[in-house]
C-alpha cells in the first residue's frame, strides 16, 4: 500500500506539464515574411465623394461665438429652464423650511469658455440678447429659425432674427475661463415670470478677428429668503438648449477629402484590392509569386492621407478623432447605414498643428478590418463584403472645425498601406 | 480487486492526462521513437524481449504465449528533463508524461491473442523567436511562437503460442495511426499604431497512416536460460495533409528493426538479463526535408533479484543499464540516450502463485546527446498488470 501511495505521488508530481522547447530558434520553420508595401490611389481607389449635413451643432457639447473670423460669423443660440418656485432653507431656529416667496436679489449668465480652442489672446467683448422669435435648436441655421423637411421658417433677420440687447460683458482670459453676464431686474422678473419662449438669449462676440469655443453656460439666481435674510443663496437655472448659427457654411471642397464639422461631412470611397501581388522581392522569395493575396496575409491596412489645410474660419484647434466604417447599402447614400467602426473605440486621432505648419503630413487611417473582410470574401450567410468605406469625425458632430486631405492626382493622393505577413505553406520537417 | 490495485490504477490514470511531451530531441526528424516497455523492463535496462516469466511487450510477440490466464498492462511514463547546450550558460526544464503502451491479452486455439495500443514517434515540442520587422520603415518587435502537437501511435493484433514446451512464437500486425499539428503564430508589439495589427498564423495537420508487422521467437535453451528475437517489417509511414492544410503528403521509411534478448539464471532468485535491437533508418533521410538520419544500435541489461520482500509480499528488485541509439539528431551527426535505472516490482494480489495484480516501477537516471545539446533526464515507468479477468 504504501509502495502504490509512492507511486501516486511520483505520477501527481509531473502532472504541470511542461512542454520541451529550445534555447533557441534552430528548431522552428523557416520565419515568415513582414513586407510593407503601399498601393497608389489608382490601384485601389475610387469614387471619392464628400457628403455634408450630418448632425447638428446642437448635438455637440459645446458652441461657438465668433465675429469676422476667416469671414465667418457665429452666434450662440440659449433658452433656460424654468426658475425654481421654493427653495429648502434653514430658518434663524435651525430648522429646515420651505420658502416659495423667496427675493431674487440678482441673476447673471455665466459662461465658460474653452481656452485652449479659443483664439483670442486678450481681452473681448461679449454682448447677450433676448431673442424675439421661436426657434429650433435642431434646425436652427443662419438664415431659417425653423429648418426641418416640412417648416422652413426664415428668422427676420438672419443670424437669429430681431433680438433686445441685455448687457455687454468683457472677458480677459488672464483673469480665469468664464465671464458673467448680469441681468437687470426687469429681465429678471421677465424671465421668471415669461413663457418657456422668452427665457433665450443670444451671445454675440463683439470683438473682430475671433473664435471663441463655449463649453459651458447657465443661469444663476442670487435670491434670499424671508427666513433668513441674512443667508444669500445662489441657485442654477440649467441651460434647455443651446446651438449656434454661422455663416457662411462651408461649401463641398472641389476634390479632397472632408471629414467632421457641424453639421459633419463625411468622405466616402470604393476600395479595390489586387488579387495578387507580383513583389515586392522579398515577399516573392518567401512565399512565391504571384503572390495570392488573402485576408490571413494582412497584418496592417490603412489609408495614408495626407493634411490640408482648411479653410481659415474652420481650422482645427483640438485633435480630430477620424472614424472609419462600411457603407452597408451604396445606393442608399448619402443616408446610408454604416458598418460598425474599423478602427476601433478609440479612432484614430490627428493632431491640430498637422492642418496648419504641419500640412502634407501622411497620417494612417487604419482599415486592417475592412481590408481583412474585403479579401475574406462572402460572409457565412453569403452576403458579399462592402467595398465602400466612410470616414467620418467620432464622435459626429463633436466640433465646428473640420479636417482635410489631399485627394486623388498629385503628389500628395492617398495611399493605401499595407504591411503583409506570409510563409510558404507550412510542411513536415 | 484490492485497494492496492485501485490505487495504482488511479495513479496511472492521473499520470497519463493529459499526454505531453518528454525531449527536445522530438524536433529532430520525424519524432523521437518511442519504446513500448513496461516498468519492469526499464529498471533492467531491457529493450522488452528475452525477460523472465512472462510479458505482453510488443517488443517480443512470444512471450503471451506463455501467459497462463488473460491479462492486461498499462504503463505510465512521467519524466523531468534538464536540457543544455555547450557554450550557453541557460538551462531549460521540462516535464510531461506519457502513456507508452496498453496491451491485453486472451487465450484462444490453444494460444494467446493480444492487442497493443502503443506510442511510436513523440512529436510534441514548441519554440519562440523574438525579432524585429519594419512596419513601413517603423521598427516593430514580433514574437514568432511555433507549436507542434501530436505523434505517431500504433494499434495492433497478435498471437502467439507454444510450439513446443520451451519454445513460443508470435505475429503481430497493426496500423501507424495518429495525427500531428504544427501552428505558427507571429504577434506584433502594436503600441506604435494602436489596437490595429493583426497577428500572423501560419498551420497544417497531418494523419498518419501505415502498416508493421512483427515475428518473434522465444525459447528456453536451458532451465536457466531463454532467448528471444523479433523482427518488425514497417510499410511507409505515410502523412496526409487533413482539413485546409495547404502542406503536401508526405512519406517516410521505416526501417526493419531487428531485436534480440536473452536472460539467465545465476543464482536461484537472481537474474541476469540482455538485449539488444538495430535498425538502419538511413533510407529515411532522403524523406526528411532537412537534417540527417543513420543506423542505430542499442542495447542494455540488468539484474532482477526476485525473492525480496517487503512489507511482507514478493517485491523484486532490479537495476540495470542502456543505451539507446536515436536515429535523427538536432544537429546532424549521431545521438544516444543512455541511463542506469532501477525498480522494483509490487505483488499487489496474487493466488496460488499466479500474480493477479502487480505494480513495476522502473526509474531510470540519464542523458540524451547529440552534438553541443545535451538532456539530463529523471524518467520513472509505472505499469500495472492484472490478470485472470
Amino acid at each position: 500500500m504504501a509502495l502504490a501511495l509512492m507511486a501516486t505521488a511520483i505520477a501527481v508530481s509531473a502532472c504541470t506539464e511542461r512542454s520541451p522547447s529550445g534555447p533557441d530558434d534552430s528548431q522552428m520553420p523557416v520565419a515568415p515574411v513582414t513586407v510593407s508595401l503601399e498601393l497608389t490611389w489608382a490601384e485601389f481607389g475610387s469614387n471619392l465623394q464628400v457628403y455634408g449635413g450630418y448632425g447638428a451643432p446642437d448635438e455637440m457639447a459645446a458652441t461657438m461665438v465668433a465675429r469676422a473670423f476667416g469671414g465667418v460669423e457665429a452666434r450662440t443660440l440659449l433658452s433656460f429652464e424654468q426658475f425654481p418656485t421654493s427653495i429648502q432653507v434653514l430658518d434663524t431656529l435651525g430648522a429646515t423650511a420651505t420658502d416659495t416667496a423667496m427675493i431674487f436679489l440678482d441673476a447673471y449668465v455665466v459662461a465658460r469658455f474653452d481656452t485652449l480652442a479659443s483664439t483670442n489672446t486678450d481681452t473681448v467683448s461679449l454682448e447677450l440678447s433676448q431673442l424675439l422669435e421661436r426657434w429650433d435648436a435642431p434646425s436652427a441655421s443662419w438664415t431659417n429659425s425653423f429648418n426641418i423637411q416640412t417648416v422652413q421658417t426664415p428668422w427676420s433677420q438672419p443670424g437669429g432674427g430681431a433680438v433686445v440687447p441685455l448687457r455687454t460683458a468683457l472677458w480677459d482670459r488672464a483673469l480665469g475661463d468664464s465671464v458673467q453676464i448680469f441681468l437687470d431686474s426687469a429681465q429678471i422678473q421677465q424671465w421668471r415670470l415669461g413663457a418657456d419662449s422668452v427665457r433665450t438669449g443670444r451671445l454675440d462676440l463683439l470683438s473682430d478677428g475671433h473664435r471663441l469655443k463655449l463649453d459651458f453656460a447657465a443661469l444663476r439666481l442670487v435670491v434670499t429668503s424671508r427666513f433668513n435674510p441674512d443667508t444669500v443663496i445662489v441657485l442654477g437655472v440649467p441651460v434647455r438648449s443651446a446651438t449656434y448659427i454661422y455663416d457662411p457654411q462651408a461649401t463641398p471642397p472641389a476634390d479632397g477629402f472632408r471629414v467632421g464639422g457641424a453639421p459633419a461631412w463625411r468622405t466616402v470611397l470604393d476600395v479595390d484590392l489586387p488579387l495578387t501581388l507580383n513583389g515586392p522581392p522579398e515577399l516573392c522569395a518567401a512565399a512565391g509569386c504571384p503572390f495570392p493575396l488573402t485576408s490571413r496575409n494582412v497584418t496592417y491596412a490603412a489609408l495614408g492621407l495626407r493634411t490640408r489645410r482648411p479653410p481659415g474660419a474652420f481650422l482645427p484647434t483640438d485633435s480630430i478623432t477620424v472614424d472609419v466604417r462600411p457603407v452597408l447599402s451604396r445606393a442608399a447614400l448619402p443616408r446610408s447605414p454604416l458598418g460598425v467602426s474599423l478602427v476601433g473605440e478609440s479612432g484614430s486621432t490627428i493632431a491640430p498643428s498637422l492642418f496648419d505648419a504641419g500640412e502634407g503630413t501622411q497620417v494612417d487611417v487604419p482599415i486592417t478590418a475592412f481590408v481583412q473582410a474585403f479579401l475574406a470574401g462572402p460572409d457565412p450567410a453569403g452576403r458579399p463584403p462592402s467595398s465602400t468605406i466612410a470616414i467620418l469625425a467620432a464622435p459626429e458632430p463633436e466640433t465646428f472645425t473640420f479636417a482635410e486631405f489631399f485627394g486623388p492626382g498629385g503628389p500628395n493622393e492617398p495611399v493605401l498601406k499595407l504591411i503583409l505577413t506570409a510563409s510558404a505553406a507550412m510542411e513536415l520537417p | 480487486m484490492s485497494v492496492r490495485v485501485w490505487v495504482a490504477g488511479l495513479a496511472l490514470i492521473v499520470a497519463a492526462t493529459p499526454l505531453r511531451a518528454q525531449s527536445l530531441f522530438n524536433a529532430a526528424g520525424i519524432g523521437l521513437p518511442m519504446e513500448a516497455v513496461d516498468g519492469r523492463a526499464r529498471a533492467l535496462g531491457s529493450l522488452g524481449l528475452g525477460l523472465p516469466g512472462t510479458s505482453m511487450l510488443p517488443a517480443d510477440p512470444a512471450s503471451p504465449a506463455r501467459l497462463l490466464v488473460p491479462g492486461g498492462i498499462m504503463v505510465v511514463q512521467p519524466s523531468w528533463v534538464d536540457l543544455s547546450r555547450d557554450g550557453d550558460p541557460g538551462h531549460r526544464y521540462f516535464r510531461g508524461s506519457r502513456f507508452p503502451l496498453f496491451a491485453a491479452s486472451y487465450p484462444l486455439f490453444q494460444g494467446m491473442a493480444s492487442i497493443h495500443a502503443t506510442s511510436v514517434l513523440d512529436q510534441a515540442y514548441e519554440g519562440e523567436r523574438t525579432l524585429t520587422v519594419d512596419f513601413a520603415g517603423t521598427p516593430v518587435q514580433a514574437v514568432d511562437r511555433f507549436d507542434q502537437n501530436g505523434a505517431v501511435s500504433s494499434l495492433s493484433v497478435g498471437y502467439a503460442r507454444m510450439v513446443s514446451p520451451s519454445t513460443a512464437v508470435g505475429l503481430s500486425a497493426g496500423r501507424y495511426a495518429g495525427s500531428v499539428l504544427r501552428s505558427l503564430v507571429r504577434t506584433f508589439a502594436d503600441s506604435v499604431i494602436g489596437n490595429q495589427v493583426i497577428p500572423y498564423a501560419s498551420g497544417g495537420s497531418w494523419s498518419y497512416s501505415g502498416y508493421h508487422v512483427t515475428a518473434g521467437v522465444s525459447t528456453d535453451v536451458t532451465t536457466f536460460l531463454r532467448v528471444a528475437a523479433s523482427a518488425t517489417y514497417s510499410t511507409e509511414l505515410q502523412a496526409d495533409p487533413t482539413g485546409q492544410t495547404l502542406g503536401a503528403e508526405r512519406h517516410f521509411a521505416i526501417p526493419l528493426q531487428l531485436r534480440i534478448g536473452a536472460s539467465s539464471q545465476l543464482a536461484p532468485g537472481l537474474t541476469l538479463s540482455a538485449s539488444a535491437s538495430h535498425a538502419d533508418w538511413s533510407d529515411t533521410e532522403s524523406d526528411l526535408a532537412g537534417g540527417e538520419a543513420g543506423s542505430t544500435t542499442s542495447f542494455g541489461g540488468g539484474l532482477e533479484l526476485a525473492q525480496a520482500r517487503f512489507f511482507g509480499r514478493t517485491t523484486p528488485l532490479r537495476l540495470g543499464f542502456r543505451r539507446r541509439g536515436l536515429p535523427f539528431a538536432l544537429e546532424g551527426g549521431s545521438a544516444h540516450e543512455q541511463s542506469f535505472s532501477g525498480g522494483f516490482g509490487l505483488s499487489l494480489n496474487e493466488t496460488n502463485e499466479i500474480v493477479l495484480a502487480a505494480l513495476d516501477v522502473g526509474l531510470e537516471k540519464g542523458t540524451r546527446s547529440t552534438g553541443s545539446y545535451q538532456e539530463d533526464f529523471w524518467r520513472a515507468t509505472m505499469s500495472l498488470r492484472v490478470s485472470g479477468f
